[in-house]
């Protein structure tokens, strides 16, 4: 069965290397994953994105970076354009990935009348403030099985799957977060997610992620352009 | 309620078998878990059928994916629980990337077209897919920093890809015409156990 939207959209889009990336929406997700069910060539696009990324990755990525003048102080500035040579399992690379401290969760206030996914939610952020991970973690995916906000949930998920060392799962959670557009997470989901691509030695996506947030009016930028700076110094050595 | 039971042709259930395996190991993340919960999404997939639950065809793929989301977020939690008893340092090695975990499901033959397809491209080309394909930067944004029309940087990741596709596709093509031809079974059930058993034992793409 072919559904006009998703097969034709799949090659237009990128739908499919999107979708091993973790950046669909839920609802996205969901159209496509049972629409490979009934479209094999759909699922073989599928196949295809993994293996190219898989070719491709045995390649060192260069990456372009470029400097914007007039960026507040504390930015290095300069209007050009810089060709990067990275190798994508530098160990440096790798340690500025570290996280010392989750992500703060300052709290919510639960109302009397709240729903199971909410009560689900709180009990999980409990075990988070007490930096029980793995706790948290389940008991944040039982949340949004109950249909809990999907941001802020995804991105303590997130947040607990990278401080439990699971990064390449907590960057699909954090980019789920960034679709979402603007949301309270949107800054500090890029933020850690450049820290979970730093992990997975992923250092030139890291960056690119890094920039975007420096140029952003936000108290996260400085934070980001000097990591940022990092891990350039690392790259041109 | 009527007990008939919904047609399930085998082209339906290789299909199915082949989504499922997609969708398991990405969300999983390892090969063996994924096998485990596509045989366990199939026989209660299977359970429905013989019990007559599957009125008309086009519920098929629909129910399979309600009982692959079931199946799926139990597994999931079961590997977090899991974790709590393994060093962190062990379940960092364990994870790989969604497109690592696939990689069961990429013949040699294919994994070598395209490795050799994508030697033959351009750095150029290489460069611009990678930019475009991989993250995601759109050829307005990447028409400035090369100082090359939008269109023709679309034009060439286009090109690049229909390359690569065709490459990757080479003998599947071939292969997906023969299995076209229909084959006869007894009933509905009976095809769904072949196409399983069969699959049980080419899960594991041989490797040379």
């Amino acid at each position: 069965m072919k559904s006009p939207f998703v097969c034709d959209d799949l090659l237009a889009h990128d739908l499919a290397i999107r979708y091993l990336q973790g950046q669909l929406t839920p609802e996205e997700e969901e159209q496509l994953e049972l629409h490979i069910l009934a479209c094999e060539q759909c699922a073989d696009e599928i196949r295809f994105a993994a293996a190219l990324d898989e070719v491709a990755q045995a390649k060192p990525r260069r990456f372009f970076t470029w400097r914007v003048a007039g960026v507040a102080a504390g930015f290095a500035t300069a209007a050009a354009i810089v060709l990067v040579v990275m190798q994508p399992d530098s160990p440096s690379a790798v340690r500025l990935g570290g996280v010392d401290a989750a992500p703060i969760y300052l709290g919510m206030t639960v109302r009397s009348d709240a729903s199971t996914a909410d009560s689900l939610f709180g009990a999980a952020m409990r075990s988070y403030q007490q930096e029980d991970f793995a706790a948290a973690a389940a008991g944040l995916r039982a949340a949004l099985e109950a249909d809990v906000e999907r941001p802020g949930a995804e991105f303590f998920l997130a947040s607990s799957l990278l401080m439990l060392g699971d990064a390449a799962a907590a960057r699909d959670y954090y980019r789920r977060v960034i679709s979402y557009g603007e949301t309270p997470y949107l800054a500090e989901a890029r933020f850690y997610l450049a820290k979970a691509l730093l992990r997975g030695g992923r250092a030139a996506d890291a960056a690119r992620e890094l920039w975007r947030l420096a140029t952003d009016e936000h108290e996260l930028s400085a934070h980001a352009a000097a990591l940022a700076d990092s891990v350039e110094a690392i790259a041109t050595r | 309620m009527s007990k008939a039971a919904a047609t399930a042709d085998p082209g339906t259930l290789e299909r199915l078998l082949k989504g499922l395996r997609v969708i398991a190991l990405k969300r999983l993340r390892d090969a063996d878990a994924a096998e485990e919960a596509v045989q366990e999404i199939l026989a209660r997939t299977l359970q429905l059928l013989h019990d007559g639950r599957l009125r008309h065809p086009e519920e098929f793929a629909p129910i399979a994916y309600g009982v692959a989301r079931h199946v799926l977020a139990d597994h999931v939690r079961r590997c977090i629980r899991e974790q709590r008893l393994v060093p962190l340092s062990e379940a960092a090695d364990r994870q790989a990337s969604a497109s690592d975990a696939l990689a069961p499901l990429i013949a040699e033959e294919e994994r070598g077209r395209l490795r050799r397809a994508w030697k033959q491209l351009s750095s150029d080309d290489q460069e611009i897919l990678s930019l475009t394909y991989f993250e995601q930067v759109t050829p307005a944004e990447l028409a400035s920093k090369l100082a090359m029309p939008a269109e023709r940087i679309r034009k060439r990741k286009s090109r690049a890809l229909a390359r690569l596709r065709a490459a990757f596709f080479k003998d599947d093509v071939a292969a997906a015409r023969a299995r076209a031809a229909p084959s006869g079974h007894a009933t509905d059930a009976d095809a769904m156990n072949e196409v399983v058993a069969a699959s049980s034992r080419t899960f594991w793409v041989e490797k040379e």
